[in-house]
């Protein structure tokens, strides 16, 4: 017999009442623990793109909603393709790189793949000379150098990051690091799709994003392979900083009235209060835990402590010191607030490893230092809601609680 | 702003000058169309034969807003008869199907009126909208033209700004020598010689800042975007220019990327290549 | 061994007025065995927890062997509680989530016994009254006179020199009430002094001398007359 089996004992003997307890604290910890971890890696995921990035003005039908700047071309709206031409002849100013692209499903080997095609500079480069004399009188300072000497192929591989490749043939392709794990494909591979055969000409380095799940072939030959016509989803537009500093969007946006300009930095500030919300709610949640969850542990000891009047009465009488009543009902909050807060951490952090790359598109890892913080948490607040209670439990006159019975 | 490119010519041609006069010149075909490869074409290598420019208008279908700006077009056109001839293409006609593709108009916007150097320069187009003045301004100086038709070639142009007056000429075309030596910018560099003193070529001159009154010879590398790279006055050898052409080639945000923190998000540069 | 020297109680619990005492005073010797009597209402259960310790006396002095117990602090007292007095309820008052063992363990527990010597000792014990084979049953799965010899037991673990009852055998039908009472001359031939209050005519004939209560006052004492025989 010692302090732990008497605090054992008596929880077992009120299976119900524990777990419900239990199971109040284990769900708070648990969900907050599931928002930190998602959220963490959310956070991380848009640092990473941020990075990463290669367009920063994104041009959309009117009626697209943007959330995500990988999937900007995931819907099913379209702009006319022409609107590339208007770009390039416009005497708009830090214009540096366009990528038009048209996204459609397609299927290989039983997967769904998204098949987006992209337009070479090399189809519309020339246009932009046509915008005249002014260009010369554009700032030095955006945008390096190309002569069109660089090795085909290194040029290829940067499409993910420069959004823009120089050419490409009607029956080539570009395949994401994903298919090309999945299908066992590399360059030079043939690929049958949507009817037509297609040889892989660069497989792209991994990016983590959705482009790694992506086939690349000429705008063309996806426009006539899928009779959509002469039109894209979106056209990613590789603006100088200065320039969108200074108006490029507006501009834009007048040349292009019927179609929706955003800059990616909106894209990324809608991310991140995307992330803020959900870092706001975690701290609600926490807070809605200390409140509810305390005064729930310490509304259960307090009728934990008057049901067992009679056995604390009974122990006092056999000898026992009231800092050991007290020590009795610590102990059980203590173990309660650890189960709740190991628990918590296990089931959230399963949750959000397995929920995150649903919810929030990201791989989620477990963070073991959200044990620490669950714990401090979950056996924090049991404590000090039990604290009252225990003292009450250890003040009780033993006289008193012989009497009512 | 006539193009007056015989009479200068003859102002241009100083001893100095004459290695790269002779490029200039060979890089100026009697005609850059293939003349019988369509109509369009055909009106093309005529005008180009003529030293004249040629204003294209095309279309598509005759609906209301291509007879609207065919209107305009044409009465701009005969404000600019003197120098310009109108070349009319329908972009669905098989006849054309040269044109279009020479040009690559086929998804342009529609109607669409590019005007044509002699050289065959597209030195501005003009999509759905227009107006008279605005297609006055295709017409551009010669030097102007020698440019966009490098830029549309994807070139590196070495403008060279001189005259029997200035100063540092020699120097400047060693320069220019030693740098289209280089193996690896030979191939796509074009060089352009302008004369300070030029009135035509005083609105190019201003647009690139530079002082038509200059003392010195002045150098001026523009990339093929069109953008100005460096400018010297004065003397200068062939590595100043290949530094700054390798510096811009090795920038610190390639491809002007540039994210929502600015230049080079996060203060790291990507691989430049 | 315990002793009450003028003592008076007069209070009132969540305002009811309970049974106090007045101006009583009662010596009660070595190996002494006093059953309490007298009505209800007439201060037996008071008089009986100020012997334990755990009321204190408006006024008079309350000393067992030789300690005053109101001169110490309440945890003293519970020490004194444990070194000395065994305490038999008349409802048992087992844990209800323990095993009889373990109930019988809990005084040695709370007097710092290792917990191997716990149980070797609460084991002797429960064979003593006789439920060696009942050790793992829960106080639920006992009859009641089986669970006043848990209690028993547990009042015994801590080896007291002075057994206090209250109404032991009031719940218990007359054999099972016959068995504790048994238990209880044995203990007392042990040497333990037991002070014992009951309403049961029977079982207070059995103790050595029997008090009465009227009121709060000590008013008659009768030596019982089969221990004066054996006296």
């Amino acid at each position: 017999m010692n302090l732990r089996t008497l605090v054992w004992r008596e929880l077992f003997e009120r299976k119900s009442q524990m777990l419900t307890i239990t199971v109040g604290i284990l769900l708070g910890i648990t969900t907050v623990i599931a928002i930190r971890n998602i959220t963490h890696y959310s956070e991380k995921a848009v640092a990473r793109e941020l990075d990463s990035l290669g367009a920063n003005v994104l041009i959309l039908p009117k009626s697209v909603s943007l959330q995500d700047y990988y999937a900007a071309d995931m819907h099913e709206e379209v702009i006319p393709e022409e609107y590339v031409m208007r770009l390039t002849m416009s005497d708009l100013q830090g214009v540096d790189n366009l990528s038009p692209k048209l996204c459609v499903p397609v299927e290989l080997e039983g997967r769904n793949y998204s098949l987006t095609g992209i337009l070479p500079k090399s189809e519309f480069q020339a246009k932009a000379a046509w915008a005249g004399a002014g260009i010369f009188s554009r700032p030095i300072g955006c945008g390096a150098l190309e002569l069109g000497d660089e090795p085909v192929e290194e040029d290829k591989k940067t499409l993910v990051r420069k959004r823009v490749i120089k050419d490409l043939a009607a029956n080539e392709i570009l395949i994401g690091a994903d298919i090309a794990a999945v299908q066992r494909l590399q360059e030079g591979s043939q690929v049958s799709l949507l009817g037509e055969s297609f040889s892989v000409v660069a497989v792209l380095p991994e990016t983590g994003t959705v482009d790694d799940s992506r086939i690349f072939a000429h705008l063309h030959t996806v426009q006539r392979l899928t009779g959509k016509g002469e039109v894209v989803n979106c056209i990613e537009v590789v603006g100088c900083c200065k320039e969108i500093a200074t108006g490029l969007v507006a501009g834009v946006n007048k040349l292009l009235p019927d179609a929706k300009v955003v800059t990616v930095k909106q894209v990324v500030d809608t991310q991140i209060s995307v992330n803020r919300m959900m870092e706001r709610l975690s701290q609600i949640f926490v807070a809605i835990i200390i409140v509810v969850g305390g005064a729930g542990i310490a509304n259960y000891m307090f009728a934990n402590v008057s049901e067992r009047r009679r056995e604390i009465g009974t122990l006092m009488a056999l000898g026992a010191e009231s800092s050991l009543i007290q020590r009795i009902f610590l102990a059980k909050a203590l173990l309660l607030g650890l189960v709740g807060g190991i628990g918590g951490f296990v089931i959230g952090t399963l949750l959000a490893v397995t929920l995150g790359p649903k919810l929030a598109g990201v791989t989620v890892l477990p963070m073991p230092m959200l044990s620490v913080w669950a714990i401090a948490i979950s056996v924090g607040i049991a404590l000090l809601a039990s604290y009252i209670p225990a003292r009450r439990a250890a003040m009780l006159d033993p006289v008193a609680t012989f009497r009512e019975i | 702003m006539y193009c007056n490119c015989k009479r200068f010519y003859a102002i241009a041609l100083s001893a100095t000058t004459l290695a790269y006069v002779a490029a200039v010149v060979a890089q100026e075909p009697t005609t850059p169309w293939q003349r019988d490869a369509s109509p369009g074409l055909t009106a093309l290598a005529s005008a180009a034969e003529e030293g004249r420019y040629a204003f294209v208008f095309f279309w598509k279908e005759n609906d209301e807003p291509t007879q609207q700006m065919r209107g305009v077009f044409q009465s701009a056109m005969k404000d600019l008869a003197s120098s310009a001839d109108a070349v009319s293409v329908s972009v669905i006609d098989p006849q054309e199907a040269a044109t279009v593709k020479v040009f690559g108009v086929d998804r342009a916007p529609l109607p669409l009126v590019a005007a044509v150097a002699p050289n065959g320069a597209v030195t501005k187009a003009w999509p759905l909208k227009f107006t008279a003045q605005q297609l006055s301004e295709g017409i551009v100086s010669r030097g102007t033209a020698e440019c966009l038709k490098a830029m549309q070639e994807k070139k590196l142009t070495l403008l060279c700004v001189r005259n029997a007056g200035t100063a540092y000429n020699p120097a400047a075309s060693t320069a220019v020598a030693g740098f289209r030596a280089d193996e690896r910018f030979a191939d796509a560099t074009t060089v352009v010689e302008i004369d300070p003193t030029d009135s035509s070529e005083q609105n190019f001159l201003a647009s690139l800042k530079v002082n038509p009154k200059t003392a010195n010879a002045v150098t001026i590398l523009l990339s093929p975007a069109g953008q100005p790279i460096a400018q010297f006055a004065g003397a200068i050898t062939t590595n100043q220019l290949v530094d700054k052409v390798t510096s811009a080639q090795a920038g610190c945000c390639p491809g002007g990327q540039c994210g929502p923190g600015g230049c080079c998000p996060g203060g790291k540069c990507g691989p430049t290549k | 061994m315990l002793r009450m020297k003028n003592v008076s109680k007069n209070y009132m619990l969540r305002k009811q007025p309970v049974a106090g005492l007045a101006d009583a005073s009662i010596d009660i010797p070595k190996g002494d065995f006093v059953s309490l009597v007298g009505p209800s209402g007439s201060g037996k259960s008071t008089l009986l927890l100020m012997l334990r310790g755990m009321l204190s006396p408006t006024s008079g002095q309350v000393t067992l062997d030789g300690h005053s117990l109101y001169e110490r602090s309440t945890n003293g007292r519970a020490k004194l509680r444990q070194q000395y007095i065994g305490f038999v309820f008349q409802t048992f008052n087992l844990v209800p989530y323990l095993t009889a063992l373990e109930n019988v363990q809990v005084p040695l527990f709370l007097a710092g016994v290792a917990t191997a010597s716990q149980r070797e000792r609460a084991e002797a014990l429960l064979q003593r009254v006789g439920l060696g084979d009942r050790m793992d049953h829960k106080p639920s799965e006992l009859s009641v006179g089986q669970q006043q010899r848990v209690a028993l037991a547990r009042m015994l673990a801590n080896d007291p020199a002075v057994i206090l009852a209250d109404e032991p055998t009031g719940n218990l039908d007359p054999e099972t009430a016959n068995q504790v009472i048994q238990f209880f001359e044995e203990f007392n031939a042990e040497g333990r002094t037991i002070v014992m209050v009951t309403h049961d005519p029977r079982a207070a004939e059995r103790a050595k001398r029997m008090v009465r209560l009227v009121e709060g006052r000590l008013v008659g004492e009768t030596v019982s007359p089969k221990k004066l025989n054996v006296a």
